[in-house]
């Protein structure tokens, strides 16, 4: 999508004076360029939010040639749709802070996502165990160190806290304080400069996200 | 519990108890039970994200300006109703491209808040961060505490800029037809290396412990479930 | 330049190769002409084209032209001949050539007369044979000897005309030239009536025409056969004695084939097609090998002495063999009784109508000669049959298995489910039941734990700013989690939550994700329940929905949050109640308090607010897999957040500072001894993994340095 209108000139010129706009505003308090930074990021929100519902409709659209097309799979494309219908009404009809509303949210999502975060737990665990034999490096083993650490750190061992594992002053809070800052510092600083690149170099259409 | 009685609120917790069940099998493999639970899943989340969309966005700053006042609501609505029906055009493959001066916009307008925000925001202060802990009248440190505050700082800003160094990949071709980095830098990304999977290990350890929370709160939902049962029979 | 065709497939050849590149015959004899003179049966071979010898005479070739020399007595006169590559060849070959070269040549080696056979002799014209006489040459004009070809009966001894078994053939060695005595100006060249003399060029006669060209075949017949001829007498040559071939009238010999010039190849055999016995011609005579068919014709053959000596050592062995054979087999091996005195080593004898005649190549005309094929091929087109493909069964079942292979390959192929569980689904559900076993036993049994005690720098700073927070202040909650961890942000922020709810604060809910807003109500009315708070929408909280965007609604919502969410999740007006009348930025709230397990979002929401609140109201309560990310911004100087909570510990340590038993607490416990069993599960199964990794390793470098 993004591909096909940053070819024209047209929509290049719209991206690059919309986000000189918004962006001398971090930088410039200026009374007219502050309104109209308000307005271009009002207006955003509601494309943002637009957008969305073209999302769903989309979604809708795909499952409904798919329950046309696909006899096999209608099964789940109804239940798509069965799912759809109840939250629209619910949320629609009686809103979101209705009893009925809750009780989806708390005996249908929450224990739904919630079961499935803990078959990532597992699945990472056991990826972790076998991280070693995959990957046998000192960045591996490193990593592998680090992690049982902060578990060890993170909970008393049968109800004793040892010195030199537990408590803010112990070596372990010290060595995660200064080493794992000292990376995530790194981390951060470059994520910034990488955003800040491309975001330039994207807003002149010196670089296109979806190139040819 | 949600309902006065408790009833409903026993069938609901039979209900997630099975959904959680349903879920936990996903370890033994996929099937069409599991299935059939992440489309409604995703269909009653479809359904939640556009009525919340609606509600919270799209009936405020749209439709409720022409009510409050249908003709300054026109003018106040113009721009961004003009906007959001040429958006509509997306949905068209033969119309899409109507849809590219809306996109545009959108594009435009969150690149500019990402960079603002990440200058603004991180960029400046870490840096500053970097190079205050040497700054010794401007440290809030106690004088005992400077020496080990000027090591850290140090050790710090030595991780800082060999995790930065990993990141460098400019490389100039050798004699010997391959590109590689400089000596130092890759020592130096070597060690950043070691920075790298510290904070890594770190995040991935929290991330553990979110888990294994999650996994106590269902197991007591369950225990609970099974207990309350047990004390009604 | 120069190339060299090859007699066999006449393909061109460079002139330095010995041997045809292409069908591998020999390009180049193996010997080479004696100096000064050359056979006339060796120029027949060699393709080069020579002038005429004399502007009248026609292009002969040169063994005919040698014949004539040798009639005349004159030395033939030797046309200019190209000159060859002398054949290096090799001391035996040498011997052998030179035997050729005698055999072949019209001069007699010196000092070899007792070892040249007679046949031989008698070809080089040593013994002076009778001239032959052929009908025409009496009559003739020149009275010189006819042609072989022409001649009927001539060329034949005695010793020919001996009687032979009918079926037997017997063909005599060359006696003498084969041309000796044939009359190339004769008109019995010429099938016509035209005599040669009258036409003394033969404009189109080719010296590379094979001197049967044209010729009609015939046979030797026994009447026709000259009682005269000589022929070399062998010991062990056996002639067949034939009768003497009537003479036919003048002129009428042409029209008459002899016998033996009609068992020539093309010709039909049939019985009584041969007339009588047939005789080779004289010139053939004692100069192929003697085809001995009797023991007569061998014991009357000439064989050079060292054959002899080879059979007076192994006839002792062979009467030997003999007498142990028994009678049936005697009498099997044996011949009749005319075959008796046939010594064992006698040749085969093969009849003389059953031995083609070579009708092409260089040995055209010669009777007995070996096939060539398969080395030569005969010149004819290949049969239909060869254009079709020829494909066996088996030939054609690979075929259509490769076909097939083919096909299947582009055809994508159902992955089989395995019936038998996978080696990892087994290790992570039985991780699955060790956790959970372990969470039942936390939850069961009484604690093993004391709750954390010592307070943190995070909880401290939350603390702090939740006291000095005036009563029932604004309070701004953005609550941006899912569902999968509102069990850990609930453990992480309800003590905290719990502590302003005691202060009566008013919550503002915003989220920046659709299930947030679902969240957020539910967080605070469980931890309302939970605490035996009255919070209930609208009175104790409002909640703005969701704000979409990412971060250009976070910026929006921080430069004008009333205008970017003027109402509330179900369209109610939401700052016009009197709890919120006065707000109209972020700095009108006492507290800005986010939530989130997302570390992106996190940091999107501080840059989005840095500058909007004062440091000292932003607090951040985040899971733990958020709080490295945070601890850079939190350590910084100055600082960009006020306090961060971080996961059910610091929510524990809360609860234990605040001395309020909450949702963390209610999980602490079990939340250890999963914690303290999942250390167990990766450190034992990393061990084992490293260790089967690491003996791998090692057998795998013992097993290359085995190699």
């Amino acid at each position: 999508m993004m591909h096909s209108f940053l070819r024209s000139p047209f929509s290049s010129l719209i991206t690059l004076l919309t986000g000189l706009v918004v962006l001398l505003g971090y930088f410039l308090d200026i009374e007219p360029l502050r309104e109209l930074r308000f307005r271009f990021l009002q207006w955003a929100v509601l494309l943002a939010a637009v957008s969305l519902m073209l999302g769903v409709l989309n979604l809708l659209r795909v499952h409904w040639s798919r329950l046309r097309e696909s006899p096999s799979k209608a099964l789940y494309s109804l239940t798509f749709f069965g799912g759809f219908g109840l939250a629209v009404l619910m949320a629609g009809l009686v809103g979101i802070q209705h009893i009925l509303t809750r009780a989806v949210v708390d005996y249908v999502i929450v224990p739904i996502e919630a079961s499935l975060f803990v078959v990532i737990l597992v699945t990472l665990i056991y990826a972790l165990t076998r991280l070693l034999q995959y990957r046998f490096s000192i960045f591996s083993l490193v990593f592998l160190l680090t992690v049982l650490f902060s578990l060890l750190a993170s909970v008393p061992l049968w109800g004793v806290e040892i010195p030199f594992l537990h408590g803010e002053e112990s070596i372990f809070a010290i060595g995660q304080r200064v080493l794992g800052t000292a990376g995530v510092r790194g981390l951060l600083i470059g994520v910034a400069l990488g955003s800040v690149v491309t975001g330039i170099r994207v807003l002149f259409g010196l670089d296109r996200p979806y190139g040819e | 519990m949600n309902f006065e009685q408790p009833f409903f609120d026993l069938l609901g917790s039979a209900l997630g108890l099975l959904l959680t069940l349903l879920v936990f099998s996903y370890l033994l493999g996929d099937h069409f039970l599991v299935r059939l639970i992440f489309y409604g899943y995703i269909g009653l989340m479809a359904g939640f994200s556009v009525v919340i969309a609606f509600n919270s966005v799209i009936y405020p700053q749209l439709v409720q300006p022409l009510i409050d006042n249908p003709i300054t609501g026109w003018i106040q609505i113009a721009a961004p109703l003009f906007l959001c029906g040429l958006l509509l055009f997306k949905l068209s493959s033969r119309f899409s491209r109507l849809g590219n001066l809306s996109l545009a916009f959108l594009v435009g307008v969150g690149l500019a808040a990402l960079i603002g925000g990440a200058i603004q925001g991180t960029l400046m202060p870490q840096l500053s961060a970097v190079i205050s802990p040497f700054d010794l009248e401007r440290s809030a440190m106690v004088a005992e505490g400077r020496l080990s505050g000027v090591v850290q700082g140090f050790l710090i800003l030595f991780g800082t800029v060999t995790t930065l160094t990993y990141f460098h990949f400019g490389a100039r071709p050798r004699a010997s037809g391959l590109a590689r980095r400089l000596e130092w830098i890759e020592t130096l990304s070597w060690i950043g290396q070691i920075f790298i999977a510290i904070a890594l290990g770190l995040i991935f350890a929290g991330l553990l412990k979110a888990g294994f929370v999650a996994l106590v709160e269902r197991i007591q939902t369950l225990v609970n479930f099974v207990i309350t049962l047990l004390g009604g029979f | 330049m120069e190339t060299q065709r090859c007699p066999m497939c006449g393909r061109p050849n460079p002139p330095e190769l010995e041997v045809c590149q292409y069908c591998q015959a020999r390009l180049k004899p193996l010997w080479t002409e004696p100096s000064g003179g050359s056979s006339a049966a060796i120029e027949a071979g060699i393709m080069k084209s020579k002038p005429a010898l004399e502007p009248e005479e026609p292009l002969l070739p040169d063994w005919l032209i040698a014949s004539r020399g040798e009639r005349t007595g004159e030395e033939p006169a030797q046309p200019e001949e190209q000159e060859e590559e002398a054949f290096l060849l090799p001391q035996e070959e040498v011997e052998i050539d030179n035997f050729l070269g005698e055999l072949f040549s019209d001069k007699l080696p010196e000092g070899k007369d007792e070892d040249v056979p007679e046949w031989l002799q008698a070809l080089r014209g040593e013994k002076t044979a009778e001239p032959q006489r052929s009908p025409l040459s009496e009559s003739g004009e020149q009275g010189e000897p006819l042609p072989f070809w022409l001649g009927l009966g001539t060329g034949e001894t005695e010793e020919a005309h001996a009687e032979s078994a009918p079926a037997e053939e017997k063909v005599s060695p060359f006696t003498e030239s084969p041309f000796e005595g044939i009359d190339f100006d004769s008109d019995l060249l010429f099938l016509g009536d035209e005599k040669p003399a009258e036409k003394e060029a033969q404009a189109d006669f080719q010296p590379s025409i094979s001197p049967f060209e044209g010729v009609e075949p015939f046979l030797l017949e026994e009447d026709q056969i000259l009682p005269e001829s000589p022929l070399p007498i062998e010991e062990k040559t056996a002639l067949p004695a034939e009768k003497p071939a009537p003479l036919p009238g003048e002129g009428d010999w042409m029209r008459k084939t002899p016998p033996w010039l009609e068992a020539l190849p093309g010709m039909e055999w049939g019985e009584g097609e041969t007339q009588g016995k047939e005789i080779p011609p004289e010139f053939l005579q004692g100069v192929v090998p003697p085809f001995v068919e009797t023991d007569e014709a061998l014991s009357e053959a000439e064989f050079p002495e060292w054959l002899s000596q080879v059979e007076s050592s192994i006839e002792p062995e062979l009467e030997a063999v003999i007498g142990t054979l028994t009678p049936p087999t005697i009498e099997t091996l044996s011949e009749p009784e005319e075959a008796e005195s046939i010594p064992k080593e006698a040749a085969e004898i093969v009849p003389q109508e059953a031995v083609p005649i070579e009708v092409g190549g260089p040995l055209h005309g010669l009777r007995g000669v070996l096939p060539a094929e398969p080395l030569v091929a005969e010149q004819k087109k290949p049969s239909k049959a060869l254009s079709e493909l020829l494909v066996t069964d088996k030939q054609r079942a690979q075929a259509e298995l490769f076909l097939r292979l083919i096909e299947e390959e582009g055809k994508p192929k159902p992955i089989l489910a395995s019936k038998r569980a996978k080696p990892h689904t087994l290790w992570r559900a039985l991780i699955f039941v060790v956790l959970a076993a372990a969470a039942i036993i936390g939850y069961l049994l009484p604690p093993i734990s004391a709750a954390p005690q010592e307070l943190s720098v995070g909880v401290f700073d939350a603390m702090q700013a939740v006291t000095q927070l005036p009563a029932q202040a604004p309070v701004l909650l953005i609550v941006d989690i899912e569902g999968r961890d509102f069990a850990e942000m609930q453990a992480t922020t309800a003590a905290m939550l719990d502590q302003m709810m005691i202060k009566g604060a008013f919550f503002v809910l915003v989220s920046a994700n659709q299930n947030g807003a679902l969240q957020a109500d539910r967080l605070l009315r469980e931890v309302s329940r939970l605490n035996g708070h009255n919070y209930q929408p609208s009175v104790g909280w409002v909640n703005l929905g969701y704000l979409p965007g990412g971060v250009a609604g976070m910026q929006a919502f921080a430069q004008s949050l009333t205008e970017v969410m003027p109402t509330t999740i179900d369209g109610e007006a939401a700052w016009q109640s009197d709890r919120l009348k006065n707000i109209r930025t972020l700095a009108d709230f006492n507290l800005v308090m986010l939530i989130t397990e997302d570390s992106t979002r996190a940091r999107q929401w501080l840059e989005q607010l840095k500058g909007r609140v004062p440091v000292s109201r932003l607090v951040f309560a985040v899971s733990a897999q958020v709080e490295p990310i945070l601890r850079p911004y939190y350590e910084a100087n100055p600082r960009q957040v006020q306090s961060v909570l971080a996961g059910i510990r610091d929510g524990a340590i809360y609860e234990t500072q605040a001395a309020r038993r909450g949702w963390a607490m209610q999980l602490w416990d079990a939340y250890t001894v999963v914690v303290m069993t999942g250390i167990t599960l990766i450190f034992i199964g990393s061990l084992v993994y490293a260790l089967l990794a690491l003996l791998g390793r090692r057998k795998a470098q013992a097993e290359r340095e085995g190699q």
